[in-house]
């Protein structure tokens, strides 16, 4: 079934963590992607508040306690690097290693609440604007590095629903180009007013269990996730999988919805198959975007058509831990690699009836496969695409 | 107050608005929809009763539409509930005009 | 290396004129000044739109949108859509390629005061892997008065803080060879680095204003040092243009 040929990696994944609407660790992940579990609320999904609220099991690191004790986006990103860390066998960041995150709303738990209460009463301490205008996207990042003592390259990419799938593509190219030796990529999204709410007046959020490529599909879960992963160059001796390849492109059609006929995201896998010298035979299984919105699934499947003459089978797994918008590409990348190792394809729960118009075929149940190379896609706002390939 | 589409509440206790007073509420409507999705290259007097929001009337898409309706439940103090209901009312300006004439009569006071 | 091809920054006096625009119709203010210097910097250029990317640097992102979709929501419970839709970071980014039709990768990129240089070295991660063959790179930052003085706690006390957008078209050696083979300015390498002390010299500084500060310094031949308010710096690495 593959022909691609080894050997064209450009870096490997040794270690990998997560924190999501499951649980923490990626085995509840993982177990709920096996059996199609649904923990989801209303359509949403937040890390439970009992892992929220139990505090650091990493080493106590002093430093910006403010931000420690405040911002959850923070010190769950440590708790969750602090997985991946211990299955990689990393024990801290190198001079010559990068640390790229993605995310779109950053540290907003730490100031939406009294930036609010200023608005509403300006009179109201301005602690509310301070905290918002002290704290913009990118001291996410400097914060960590600050407190794991990093110097060396760093980046905050913040392009909405691609942010973490460009982060593995970056770290990957920076590891292959050798810019870096090693590198933490990390996907941050926590639920904030802005996202709940602003969703909803987009009328793209449902309350039912979203429903990838349905008839009946009728909107998107929001769902949280601080996901990381560990990156080295690729032939690492304790790699979980390999990422052979990535494409990035744009639709330019609209600002929140995607091309009708999927063109950015056709050129994406496209490049991403270019890259890792690979024919659209050889990938055996599509994660897909999938979200459950009217508009993002039919172009998907339209894209994957335009590319691939025989499509393989493709699934979403945004049924079971809803979508983690600027983390959804590191959280479901982790199931990609897990599923690679244990020689598993994930179903697409949530779908009763495949919409009549998507012809592609969806997984339904869960199966084992000989999978050696797998596509990850990810559509977001701005009609920006990416797409990256994982490989055993 | 919420809209849901079991409109024959309000239909019974109508008074209609005179030709003045509807003239008006759509030149206000007008104005509202123009500031509220920047369509200011697009006079006044080329906007009518009958203009339809989507397609060959002002060519808006459907997040304008939606920024539309938050704008008319602001300043009017209404919600729409009903997503099918709402497609009826934003079809036009003179629909919008309708409705909003319809809510804040039966409510017996205007806003 | 990276080409610079060309330069570009955006006078607010162009402002006005744009909003008319109604492609831009939606465009916040932000959007007007990075379409301004994104513009700019593609006069005269003739690339499909595939094989031209986008990135755009920002410290703050959209400061005044959010602020008004915070408060309608807020005060009314009111949750509008145009708003939120332009509040994320990457709308700049969305509208650029969507208003000038660039339809290869897109990226936004958000490090506080190094956003300009970040911008700058994600698009010679674009061109390396071979995304696109050339990209366009814009620094912006707006000033909001309500948040100016919280957003000031981190700059020395004396740094005058202004707002704007400036715009790079850089290539690696095949679009710059397909472009013309002409070239601004030439980036050899960038790094970063902390000096206790150093003192920022810049006036009307925004975070995002790396790539201002490297067109304004262009002609250099050597290192073009950029002290941040933190006391870290930026050095570009530059050669003539050919």
């Amino acid at each position: 079934m593959t022909t691609g040929m080894p050997g064209s990696a450009l870096a490997s994944i040794t270690g990998m963590g997560s924190i999501t609407a499951l649980g923490e660790g990626t085995d509840p992940l993982w177990q709920a992607a096996l059996d199609g579990t649904f923990s989801l609320q209303d359509g949403f999904g937040p890390i439970p508040e009992e892992i929220r609220s139990s505090g650091l099991t990493a080493p106590d690191f002093s430093t910006l306690i403010h931000r420690l004790q405040e911002s959850p986006a923070l010190s769950l990103s440590l708790r969750a690097g602090w997985q991946a860390f211990q299955q990689a066998g990393w024990t801290s960041l190198n001079p010559d290693d990068g640390l790229i995150i993605g995310t779109t709303t950053g540290q907003a738990n730490y100031w939406e609440a009294s930036l609010m209460a200023f608005l509403r009463d300006p009179s109201n301490s301005e602690e509310g604007v301070n905290r918002y205008g002290g704290t913009p996207l990118g001291m996410l990042t400097s914060d960590l590095q600050e407190i794991l003592k990093h110097h060396g390259p760093a980046q905050t990419i913040a392009s909405a629903c691609c942010a973490s799938t460009q982060a593995i593509a970056v770290a990957s190219h920076w590891i292959s180009s050798g810019k870096v030796k090693r590198c933490l990529v990390g996907g941050v999204e926590l639920l904030c007013e802005l996202t709940r709410t602003g969703f909803q007046s987009l009328q793209i959020a449902s309350k039912e269990r979203c429903r990838p490529f349905d008839k009946d599909r009728s909107g998107i879960n929001l769902s949280e996730a601080v996901v990381f992963l560990c990156l080295e160059k690729a032939g690492a001796e304790n790699r979980l999988a390999q990422v052979s390849g990535f494409g990035i492109a744009g639709d330019a059609s609209h600002m929140t919805a995607p091309h009708p006929e999927g063109d950015g995201c056709r050129r994406a896998m496209q490049g991403a198959l270019s890259m890792a010298k690979l024919a659209p035979s050889d990938i055996d299984w599509i994660h897909a975007h999938g979200t459950g919105s009217r508009h993002n699934d039919l172009a998907e499947s339209k894209a994957i058509q335009a590319v691939f003459p025989a499509p393989p089978p493709v699934s979403s797994t945004k049924g079971v831990h809803g979508h983690a918008l600027g983390a959804s590409g590191a959280l479901e990348s982790v199931l990609v690699v897990r599923a690679l190792r244990e020689g598993r394809l994930l179903p697409n729960w949530g779908l009763e009836n495949q919409d009549p118009e998507i012809t592609i075929n969806i997984v339904r149940e869960p199966g084992h496969s000989s999978a050696r190379h797998v596509m990850k896609n990810t559509l977001a706002f701005g009609g920006v695409n990416t797409s990256l390939i994982f490989s055993v | 107050m919420e809209i849901t589409s079991d409109a024959s509440k309000a239909s019974a206790k109508t008074p209609e608005k005179t030709p003045a007073e509807r003239a008006a509420l759509v030149e206000e409507i007008k104005r509202l929809l123009v500031d509220s999705v920047n369509i200011q290259h697009i006079p006044l007097n080329e906007i009518h009763d009958t203009t339809t929001l989507f397609g060959d009337g002002l060519g808006l898409d459907s997040v304008d539409v939606l920024e539309v309706v938050v704008a008319v439940e602001r300043k009017y103090s209404l919600k729409i509930r009903d997503a099918k209901a709402g497609q009826q009312i934003f079809r036009s300006i003179g629909s919008i005009a309708d409705f909003v004439a319809l809510q804040s009569s039966s409510a017996g006071t205007s806003t | 290396m990276l080409y610079a091809l060309r330069t570009s920054i955006a006078e607010k006096s162009s402002l006005a004129a744009l909003r008319a625009r109604p492609e831009l119709r939606k465009a916040t203010e932000m959007m007007l000044w990075a379409f301004a210097a994104a513009k700019g910097c593609l006069e005269g250029v003739s690339l499909p739109g595939h094989e031209l990317g986008i990135v755009v640097g920002s410290g703050q992102g959209e400061l005044e949108t959010t602020k008004e979709y915070y408060r309608a929501l807020a005060l009314e419970n009111a949750a509008r859509p145009f708003l939120f839709q332009n509040s994320l970071h990457h709308s700049t980014a969305g509208m650029l390629s969507l208003a000038l039709k660039i339809t290869g990768p897109s990226v936004t990129v958000s490090d506080s005061f190094f956003s300009g240089e970040s911008a700058v070295d994600m698009a010679a991660t674009l061109l390396d892997s071979r995304q696109c063959l050339a990209c366009v790179v814009v620094g912006t930052d707006t000033l909001v008065p309500t948040f100016d003085k919280a957003i000031r706690t981190r700059f020395p006390k004396d740094l005058e803080r202004g707002e704007g957008a400036a715009a790079l078209l850089v290539a690696r050696e095949e679009g710059w060879d397909k472009l013309g083979g002409k070239a601004d300015f030439v980036i050899e390498s960038w790094s970063r680095g902390f000096e206790a002390g150093a003192k920022s010299k810049l006036g009307g500084y925004y975070e995002a204003d790396g790539i201002a500060q490297l067109i304004a310094g262009r002609q250099t031949e050597g290192p073009l040092t950029q002290p941040k308010p933190d006391g870290t710096f930026s050095r570009f690495q530059l050669r003539k243009g050919t």
